[in-house]
């Protein structure tokens, strides 16, 4: 069970390929991190992956099934989307914020009913924002934002769910609670979690599969521990890393600066 | 959380219905509660009876659809662009109707002729609109540069008319007619009101959940199973079409379009399960209440634009200020 990418190329101008033939499965039950520079197309990627761009050429599949046989319905059943933090215009409370969630198993004229209220309040507990149900969205800070989308993610009772930099902007206790709940919910639930991210360490410590983009392909794959490499990160970014291994053995990465060659 | 708003919703109801009621009695022409009445079932009094039938019913009906259809097309634009301070006539849709009218009266046709001028071109301006959106992808920047450059257009030539007009009739009718009114109003010119009312506010109120997804950015709402482009357009064309069919009747009202949504909001939320009923209540109930002030505050009619910037801007003012105080800040 996975969302599958097979030689999927993408360019937004001619000459200009920002996916060239990517391969890359997520699968069900793992949290699975993207690393790449800026600019390298993890975006991208995860659009086509969502089905919201169309690849130019290869193929995604959504267990077993390509994604472009699929209404956007159906898609949306399968395969959710978190955004990097959105501001909206109107002060939604984080109720009918979380409760936009079930809109692709409504049908068009149906307003949510006594079901679609109990996914809401189980996906607002799941993320421990219950208490918070009633407040507006706008007035709550990034972290909190980025776990309310994350609920309506899950109240959208998606098999696979997608997100753009969910480490991005949060302090490290918030980077800390957000990506621990993702794999206890990745874990627990069998979901299947995607993410863009620019921290390597945090793929080392929270994710269970990392891929690394490059030049518009895959330039490493597999456990954060083998994937994660000072000579693969020097590709992808252009720069020198170290590896450090702490007493309890996990990892984690440092870039390499002037003071500390001369050490 | 929708909340057992109970009382809201039973308070709207009840003033709606008690001020189209006083309608009735208010007026140039007297009528007593009482005489108003019993002259409708017993006949003793023709002349009573055909002003409450013939002048002010027709007028009250045709008030409450046309600040229901502002109310909500206001409410469906807000959303629709993202942004409060937009209403039907960024399309250009009230820039249609005014050159259709003001042609139409240039040409010296009747009412009849200047609503179904004012009619047309009104959707004129919003097939532009459309099309364009339909070909370049319907995004807020496409929508809104191509209604506000529909909207330049006609102003132009409503300027040509304007200027062509014979400045002793045609031109003070024109002007009239751009303040906007419903002293003219008979059964007769409203059935195409009527029915689009019939249908468009229907449409609203069933898909008025959905309406919360065509908030969010096109990306967000596309990963959510939206089909965003086939439904923004849906919803642009009939809140046009509700526009449409109330300034072609009435002239152009601005300000209750733009002002009864943030009421709305102010009082039961964002959430447009709850918003699209309240802006189409407090609409009706605004127009309504414009209306008879029209009628009433000095012997000749005060038009209806006029009345709705001269109230409604200050009571707009008053909203906001208590919003910002109470909620330090506006949203």
């Amino acid at each position: 069970m996975s969302i599958r990418a097979e030689g999927v190329s993408f360019s937004y101008r001619e000459a200009e390929q920002v996916l060239a033939g990517v391969n890359l499965a997520a699968a069900s039950g793992e949290v699975t991190f993207i690393l790449g520079a800026n600019g390298s197309g993890k975006t991208t990627l995860l659009s086509c992956l969502v089905g919201v761009l169309p690849p130019e050429s290869g193929r995604i599949t959504v267990d077993g099934v390509p994604l472009s046989t699929l209404s956007p319905r159906t898609r949306a059943r399968l395969i959710g989307f978190v955004p990097q933090i959105h501001t909206p215009v109107f002060a939604y409370t984080v109720w009918e914020v979380v409760m936009m969630g079930r809109a692709p198993h409504l049908p068009v004229l149906a307003r949510p009913g006594r079901r679609d209220r109990e996914l809401t309040a189980q996906a607002l507990m799941a993320v421990g924002l219950w208490r918070l149900r009633d407040r507006p969205y706008t007035e709550m800070s990034g972290g909190e934002r980025r776990l309310v989308l994350i609920a309506r993610g899950l109240a959208q009772g998606v098999r696979y769910l997608l997100m753009d930099e969910p480490d991005a902007h949060l302090d490290p206790a918030f980077q800390h609670r957000t990506l621990t709940s993702l794999g206890d919910i990745a874990h627990a639930e069998r979901l299947g979690i995607l993410v863009s991210s620019h921290h390597p360490n945090n793929a080392l410590l929270y994710a269970d599969r990392a891929v690394i983009l490059s030049g518009g392909t895959i330039v490493s794959d597999g456990a954060p521990n083998e994937a994660i490499t000072p000579s693969v990160l020097r590709t992808a970014y252009g720069m020198p890393f170290e590896l450090l291994v702490s007493g309890d053995g996990r990892r984690a990465v440092l870039p390499i600066t002037r003071s500390s060659r001369s050490v | 959380m929708s909340k057992g708003n109970g009382a809201v919703w039973g308070g709207l109801l009840f003033l709606l219905g008690a001020l189209a009621l006083a309608s009735l009695f208010i007026g140039r022409f007297r009528i007593g509660f009482f005489s108003g009445i019993s002259s409708l079932f017993s006949g003793a009094d023709p002349i009573l009876r055909a002003v409450i039938l013939r002048v002010r019913l027709p007028r009250i009906l045709a008030a409450g659809c046309i600040g229901a259809n502002l109310g909500v097309s206001g409410a469906v634009f807000q959303g629709i662009f993202r942004n409060p301070l937009v209403d039907s006539r960024i399309l250009g849709v009230s820039s249609g109707a005014a050159f259709g009218a003001a042609l139409a009266l240039l040409l010296s046709h009747g009412p009849v002729g200047v609503e179904i001028s004012a009619f047309g071109f009104s959707l004129l301006a919003m097939g532009v609109v459309i099309f364009v959106g339909e070909r370049f992808g319907a995004s807020i920047l496409v929508l809104v540069v191509t209604g506000v450059l529909t909207s330049a257009f006609f102003n132009a030539l409503l300027g040509l008319i304007k200027y062509v007009a014979d400045p002793l009739d045609q031109l003070p009718a024109i002007t009239y007619w751009l303040l906007g009114g419903l002293s003219g109003v008979r059964f007769g010119g409203l059935w195409p009101l009527f029915v689009i009312t019939g249908l468009g506010l229907p449409f609203f109120l069933l898909i008025r959940w959905r309406l919360n997804l065509l908030t969010l950015d096109a990306a967000e709402g596309a990963a959510l199973g939206v089909a965003v482009k086939r439904f923004r357009l849906a919803a642009i064309g009939v809140g046009t079409l509700l526009v449409a069919a109330s300034v072609s009747v009435s002239g152009i009202i601005g300000w209750v379009g733009l002002i009864v949504p943030h009421a709305a909001r102010a009082l039961v939320g964002p959430d447009h399960a709850r918003l699209i009923p309240a802006s189409l209540l407090l609409g009706a109930m605004t127009l309504l209440a414009l209306d008879d002030i029209s009628r009433t505050a000095i012997s000749a009619e005060i038009p209806l634009g006029i009345l709705a910037g001269l109230i409604g801007v200050p009571a707009f003012l008053f909203l906001f200020m208590r919003v910002l105080r109470a909620r330090g800040g506006w949203r």
